[in-house]
């Protein structure tokens, strides 16, 4: 659904931001980008709903081209996007103003604004909290805000930016917890982050580095081939035990991999043949 | 710094039930009255009218007062510049600045004025929702052909609801860059200008970076400025009319006596 063309893009002030990024995203695929800070991840996603337009190269979205201005609702309608700071993409001034912000833009009717914007807040378990003012809520209930707000605008594909990264463990956790709810309601989800753990079960994991792709496969293989080190990123140590244990001729199933409990199990099923 | 001035209040009394348009007609209606008025038993009728609606509205009046004390030594300017600058027969025969009688009358006329109609606007806010004053000034100001200076009543109406939405986060800004240059070594007691600019510029910094960032959650939620449609829709109800009707036969009546 999304293709991105040898995809250069360079700053105002010059400076390069990507090089020669070639990127097809399929319909209903979990993808992670990693990276560190710098490389470029941020650019390249601001691509996928023309909030940025490349110097070189082409992005398209279901076959609209990114370039073209009379193209920018449409894919910002197909194409929502989390951003880091949970504070600043708070618009509304209660919760529920907030989520109802995309949808009064597409001038849809108030009976189906409301529907969304109960539907969204109940997704992400905030329903209870409507006429709060952003300065009531957590950090974490406020990136949930944001994440609410992306959903009521029912597009395709969601990317979400960095959005743990300003937030403590424990909300960390709150939110992942609902993109992992997410992936089987949005049909595709562009994940970044620079914590390899948050991209464990992704269906695809690319690496950046200094505006490039410079891994992509795989999380196992990724995982595995690479030295994520080179690239500013470190390994988390339920990868390091799996990589160990796999080392030592125990093989066990990444994709039943989805909690560190799972593990647990599979090493306890075993029966402690290693 | 909690400032509670201007804000609102909790209820369901008929004046927070009232269209947001029908209050903003009220408020521009009696602010009209209140500068007309140049009697005192006029301003005595209209402050009874404000009691009244006070009563109403369930909000305490010593909340509504306290809108008024940031402006009290506005107010305060305002009377003794009258009292002292204007002609006729004195008080106290003194050489330079003479009291008159005509100038307490005047003073005391203008004092009330400035804080009547801070009390009105008082009640305004604290029966009315910031998005519902927005709402509402959008929805007056729609008709008007606001396009050929290039802007569209929901422009204004954005502007608006996100100088509320941010306000606070601005001056808490404020307050953390302060302290933090306060913890470097900033001295606000003895240079007060360059204390100024070590404040200003990095707030003025962080807020453009802060407002890059909104544009941007703004734009990616399909923002344009243009035809928008509202969660809470307006729609007058028979108890607006009511009011309106009641808040004209009441100025009818006052412009006529």
């Amino acid at each position: 659904m999304i293709r991105i063309e040898d995809l250069s893009y360079d700053f105002p002030d010059g400076a390069q931001g990507l090089k020669q990024i070639n990127l097809k995203i399929e319909r209903g695929e979990f993808l992670g980008i990693v990276g560190r800070n710098g490389s470029g991840k941020s650019t390249l996603v601001r691509h996928l709903n023309g909030l940025l337009k490349p110097t070189e190269g082409k992005v398209s979205i279901n076959g609209m081209d990114t370039a073209d201005p009379s193209n920018l609702l449409k894919i910002r309608q197909t194409v929502g996007m989390v951003f880091q700071n949970p504070y600043t993409q708070f618009v509304g001034t209660t919760l529920e103003e907030d989520v109802a912000f995309g949808p009064e833009n597409l001038a849809l009717p108030p009976e189906e604004i409301r529907e969304r914007v109960d539907r969204a807040l109940e997704v992400v378990g905030l329903e209870n909290f409507k006429n709060h003012s952003p300065k009531t809520l957590s950090g974490g209930q406020s990136q949930c805000a944001a994440i609410a707000s992306a959903l009521a605008m029912k597009s395709e594909c969601i990317v979400f930016d960095e959005i743990s990264s300003m937030l403590d463990s424990r909300s960390r956790e709150q939110v992942r917890e609902i993109i992992r709810k997410l992936r089987k309601k949005v049909r595709t989800i562009v994940y970044v982050t620079h914590r390899l753990e948050e991209v464990l079960y992704a269906d695809r994991v690319i690496i950046m580095d200094r505006g490039e792709i410079v891994r992509e496969g795989s999380p196992k293989t990724v995982f595995k081939a690479s030295d994520p080190g080179k690239f500013g990123l470190e390994l988390p140590p339920v990868v390091e035990l799996l990589n160990s244990l796999e080392a030592r001729g125990f093989a066990l199933d990444w994709a039943r991999l989805a909690s560190i409990e799972n593990l647990a199990e599979e090493i306890w099923e075993s029966g402690w043949k290693i | 710094m909690p400032e509670t001035a201007f804000n609102y209040v909790y209820g369901d009394s008929l004046l927070h039930r009232l269209d947001p348009r029908t209050k903003l007609a009220a408020v521009m209606c009696l602010s009209i009255l209140v500068f007309r008025e140049e009697s005192f038993a006029g301003m005595g009728l209209l402050i009874s009218f404000f009691l009244l609606l006070t009563g109403i509205s369930g909000v305490r009046l010593s909340f509504l007062l306290r809108s008024v004390r940031p402006l009290l030594f506005f107010i305060f300017f305002i009377f003794c510049f009258q009292l002292f600058s204007t002609k006729g027969t004195p008080i106290i025969p003194l050489p330079v600045l003479t009291p008159t009688y005509e100038g307490l009358r005047l003073g005391a006329l203008l004092s009330l004025r400035f804080g009547l109609l801070l009390l009105y606007a008082a009640l305004l806010t604290a029966s009315t929702l910031p998005s519902q004053i927005t709402n509402g000034i959008e929805r007056l100001l729609r008709p008007l052909p606001l396009r050929h200076l290039g802007v569209t009543s929901f422009d204004l109406a954005t502007m608006m609801s996100l100088s509320i939405r941010f306000l606070p986060s601005f001056l808490e800004n404020a307050a953390t860059i302060r302290a933090a240059q306060l913890a470097r070594g900033l001295d606000l007691r003895h240079d007060l200008r360059r204390g100024i600019t070590a404040i200003a510029v990095p707030l003025i910094k962080r807020s453009v970076l802060s407002a890059e960032e909104v544009t941007e959650a703004m734009e990616s939620r399909c923002y344009q400025g243009q035809c928008r449609t509202s969660l809470h829709e307006l729609r007058m109800q028979k108890l607006d009319w009511a009011a309106l009707l009641v808040l004209g036969a009441f100025s009818l009546l006052f412009l006529a006596v």
